[in-house]
């Protein structure tokens, strides 16, 4: 069953200006439920621009993108972040974690959005902060923790809300490998338990872990990958050279 | 030269934290002068019988100076966490630790420099305006203020130069122990931890906080009475910023652990939020709420002393003219009367001489008075004194036809009603409380407006007054009745303390209290200036400190909507604690005044209370206005991305 449809999605900044910068020009894809892609390219290429998009953080100048039913493009700013809340869940590069929360109290944020019954969360985050391994930390701070740690309070804070999808930028891009490949095992144990993910990421490494590669260049997707019945360091040699090929200028 | 040129493109690129902190340090500055050109104004000490406006402005003075210490200490603060950041960079890129001492000097020196140029001249026009108005609004003639008081700004400049010597001082010692790489650390960090160190300091907050009340509370109308509202002053600023300090730090745990209201959308942001920075919270709240209570304090002082005109007027002279003298009056004194009347085309009415004796001061030991003899025996002991009159008196001028046996009293005492068993200067009587006494009146003008007590025999061997008491009748307005007043005085050939008359008397007061109520206005205003300033300043510097949270739980799903929300709910709760602090400060300091106003004759409760209630309101009305408009500040902040 598709989950995320994208048609033929443009996006143009300042587009009434002497200078138009087509961020997106043509870009058509869609997500099966369960599915874990993950989107390449190199720095510029738009793949923020199309997170974003899918994200609901910002909406394409021409094209549609759907998610499970709902054209993104059809809500406005109050709407969007209800949506968000309710049906997406973010992973970011930086962990975006508020220092003045606590680390329970950062899972807690978009439920409290949603007026979630105090102890339904805590309902939630128990099984939750046992699976992330992070059960210890729970009650300490942001700072109090190592950047592994809080990437997984910023994946338990993502997951909470039983999203239809969950968006991770670069999720890996602050972390060292070891406690990359931690966080990617994670991300893969849960898409084994059919949870959606899309991930951008320019790591080689860390999208030999998804299902699908979608290689991005110019605004325009590329080429496609899927992993398959490939091991995972032939997937990911594959990608490492359509990565090449692709920064070469090849066709 | 770079270190000119490094300071100025700081102080540049950090304009709105140092934009609001020079405009803030300024208006301190200017109120400081206010403060001190006033107490060195002659015209003003001159006006009136100079004690209380010199007293309340010695007050005002300590008030202001330990308020503008508190924010500076405060906003240094702030300014250096702002800067650690920039100061870490230098440190990397090189500088010693002696350089970077240089720059850290040099940009107070820069930031002394302005503030105390735009500070006073601000508070040279300001106050120089504000007397040429408030003459006019007033017409109190005599006022005059020079355009600068030279020994004023001296002061001012010297305080707040001490003040910046020691934020100097503070900061090097930060920057002499910080490590270059914790200076370049990120800022962001765990919320202090609060042990019991806090408690402890909450609990000092409360208890200095209830001495001080107690100090206002039993603090009697003596002549020591000022030092003790000095200490009450200094416990309150002391009290009020160990209070909101520790205090908010023990209310916010306390609601965060309240999970039914923590986790709801605009709480969980707006308590979260705070707690982060409880500390400087604590003393910006405190900075306001010491201002509001500054505010209405005063105003209230001032209005209820305005208004309480007419009171005291009537316990100087009850009847339009009193005239008090060893004999009664002889029959050519009294043609006199007549003739002047004549002359003035006045109509003198219910000419009245009876005996009492003068005000016997002394002070109260339970039931005991204790008779300390003439208002010229007084001690620090002093509190009150008795004016006896004989029964038959009491008859002839009340109409009434009590009557007494020779160990029975009757008692007027105003201040606080005493009956039943009483001895007085050794003799016991059976006493009766009145309610009321018509020709009661305050024979000395002195704070220890006397009770009255009637008996069949004035006592032995104390010094008697004759009081002569008379109306009249005169048309044309209050400056021919001051006319015929004088006229009638001089005619007489009596001083002051011998006659009184009522129209000359109000006239005196509203000139006296008139100058009362102009500086209390003008104090006031400065103050109110100065309130909207600091919390302009924490309302910025807040929103800078909120941008990257709103940012991150918009990402997450945070409306618009809900923002605005969620900062109303935040801004709401930092404003409301701290006018409601000032609400009760006022209610302590009301008995405190009330006090004083019952020295000067004023026993009107409910037209307390009425004022009370409406400079509270105004004050709130302000406060709201104020509150909308920051939170519009703040909220544009905040959406900048």
């Amino acid at each position: 069953m598709t989950l995320l449809q994208l048609d033929h999605v443009q996006r143009v900044f300042n587009p009434n200006t002497s200078h138009p910068v087509a961020a997106l020009k043509d870009i058509t894809f869609s997500v099966n439920q369960g599915e874990y892609v993950a989107i390449m390219g190199e720095s510029g290429a738009g793949k923020s621009t199309l997170l974003n998009i899918i994200a609901t953080l910002d909406q394409a100048s021409s094209g549609a993108a759907i998610l499970n039913g709902q054209d993104l493009s059809r809500l406005n700013k109050d709407d969007a972040a209800r949506y968000r809340r309710e049906h997406l869940g973010f992973v970011f590069q930086h962990f975006n974690l508020l220092d003045s929360l606590s680390n329970r109290d950062n899972i807690y944020l978009p439920l409290v959005l949603t007026r979630c019954d105090p102890a339904e969360m805590d309902r939630r985050v128990t099984p939750l902060a046992h699976r992330l391994r992070i059960a210890k930390v729970i009650d300490r701070f942001p700072a109090e923790i190592s950047g592994g740690q809080q990437q997984r309070v910023a994946i338990a804070r993502a997951l909470i809300t039983q999203p239809d999808l969950l968006l991770a930028d670069e999720p890996t891009g602050a972390l060292d490998s070891n406690t990359s490949n931690e966080i990617l095992d994670l991300f893969a144990d849960v898409n084994h338990q059919g949870q959606t993910i899309l991930m951008v990421t320019h790591s080689a490494a860390a999208a030999s872990h998804a299902q699908r590669t979608l290689f991005i260049k110019d605004g325009r997707i590329f080429h496609e990958l899927f992993r398959g019945d490939l091991a995972m360091t032939d997937y990911q040699a594959q990608i490492s050279n359509t990565m090449m090929t692709l920064t070469n200028g090849g066709a | 030269m770079l270190f000119i040129h490094l300071l100025n493109s700081s102080i540049k690129r950090n304009t709105r934290v140092y934009g609001p902190y020079l405009v803030a340090t300024s208006m301190l500055v200017a109120i400081n002068y206010i403060f001190a050109a006033i107490s060195a104004n002659h015209s003003l000490s001159n006006l009136s019988s100079g004690a209380v406006t010199s007293s309340l402005l010695k007050l005002g003075t300590t008030f202001i100076l330990l308020v503008t210490a508190a924010f500076l200490l405060y906003v240094n603060n702030f300014l250096w966490q702002q800067r650690r950041h920039e100061i870490g960079l230098y440190s990397m890129l090189g500088m010693t630790s002696r350089n970077i001492g240089w720059l850290l000097i040099l940009e107070k020196i820069y930031l002394l420099v302005i503030s105390l140029v735009a500070g006073l001249v601000t508070g040279v026009i300001f106050e120089k305006l504000a007397f040429l108005g408030f003459n006019r609004l007033l017409q109190i003639d005599h006022l005059h203020q020079p355009w600068i008081a030279p020994w004023a700004l001296v002061k001012t400049c010297l305080a707040i130069s001490g003040y910046f010597i020691v934020l100097m001082l503070i900061d090097l010692l930060k920057a002499h122990r910080l490590k270059p790489a914790s200076l370049w650390a990120s800022t962001t960090g765990v919320p202090q931890k609060h042990g019991i160190f806090f408690s402890l300091a909450g609990c000092a907050g409360i208890i200095v906080l209830a001495l001080a009340y107690y100090i206002t509370l039993t603090t009697k109308p003596k002549v020591t009475a000022i030092n003790h509202f000095m200490l009450a002053v200094t416990l309150v600023v002391v009290g009020t910023y160990l209070l909101f300090i520790a205090g908010s730090v023990l209310f916010l745990s306390f609601l965060t652990k309240r999970r039914h209201f923590y986790y709801q959308p605009r709480h969980f942001i707006a308590v979260s939020g705070m707690r982060q920075r409880m500390e400087q919270n604590g003393a910006a709240l405190a900075t306001i709420c010491l201002l509001c209570s500054a505010v209405l304090v005063i105003l209230f002082t001032v209005l209820t002393l305005y208004t309480g005109i007419h009171s005291t007027v009537k316990s100087y002279t009850p009847t339009d003219i009193t005239i008090i003298g060893r004999q009664p009056l002889n029959g050519a004194q009294k043609k006199i009367i007549y003739q002047t009347g004549k002359a003035h085309h006045a109509t003198v009415q219910n000419l009245t001489t009876y005996q009492a004796t003068t005000a016997q001061v002394g002070y109260w030991q339970g039931k005991n008075f204790i008779n300390q003899g003439s208002i010229n025996h007084l001690t620090t002991k002093t509190s009150s004194g008795i004016v006896f009159v004989t029964t038959a008196t009491y008859r002839r001028l009340t109409g009434q036809q009590t009557r007494l046996t020779n160990h029975q009293a009757l008692l007027y005492s105003p201040a606080k009603q005493r009956s039943g068993k009483l001895v007085v200067d050794g003799h016991p009587y059976q006493t009766r409380a009145l309610p009321k006494l018509s020709f009661a009146f305050n024979p000395e003008h002195s704070i220890f407006s006397p009770a009255f007590m009637v008996v069949n025999h004035l006592p032995q061997g104390v010094a008697t007054m004759n009081v002569t008491t008379m109306n009249y009748r005169l048309t044309g307005g209050n400056t021919k009745q001051v006319a015929f007043e004088t006229d009638l005085q001089q005619r007489l050939g009596l001083v002051n303390l011998q006659f009184t008359g009522a129209a000359t008397i109000t006239a005196l007061f509203k000139e006296l209290y008139g100058g009362m109520v102009f500086i209390g206005i003008l104090v006031s205003l400065a103050l109110a200036i100065t309130t909207t300033i600091v919390i302009y300043f924490k309302q910025i510097s807040e929103g800078y400190a909120d941008q990257h949270r709103f940012t991150t739980m918009q990402e997450v799903g945070l409306s618009e909507a809900e923002t605005t929300k969620s900062i109303h709910s935040q801004v709401l709760m930092v404003f409301m604690l701290p006018i409601i602090g000032a609400v009760i400060n006022l209610f302590f300091a009301f008995p405190a005044i009330r006090q004083i106003m019952v020295q000067l004759n004023f026993y009107n409760l409910p037209a307390m209370v009425l004022i009370a209630g409406i400079i509270t309101l105004a004050l709130l009305f302000l406060y709201l206005i104020i509150y909308g408009l920051t939170t519009k500040v703040y909220q544009h902040i905040v959406d900048q991305d």
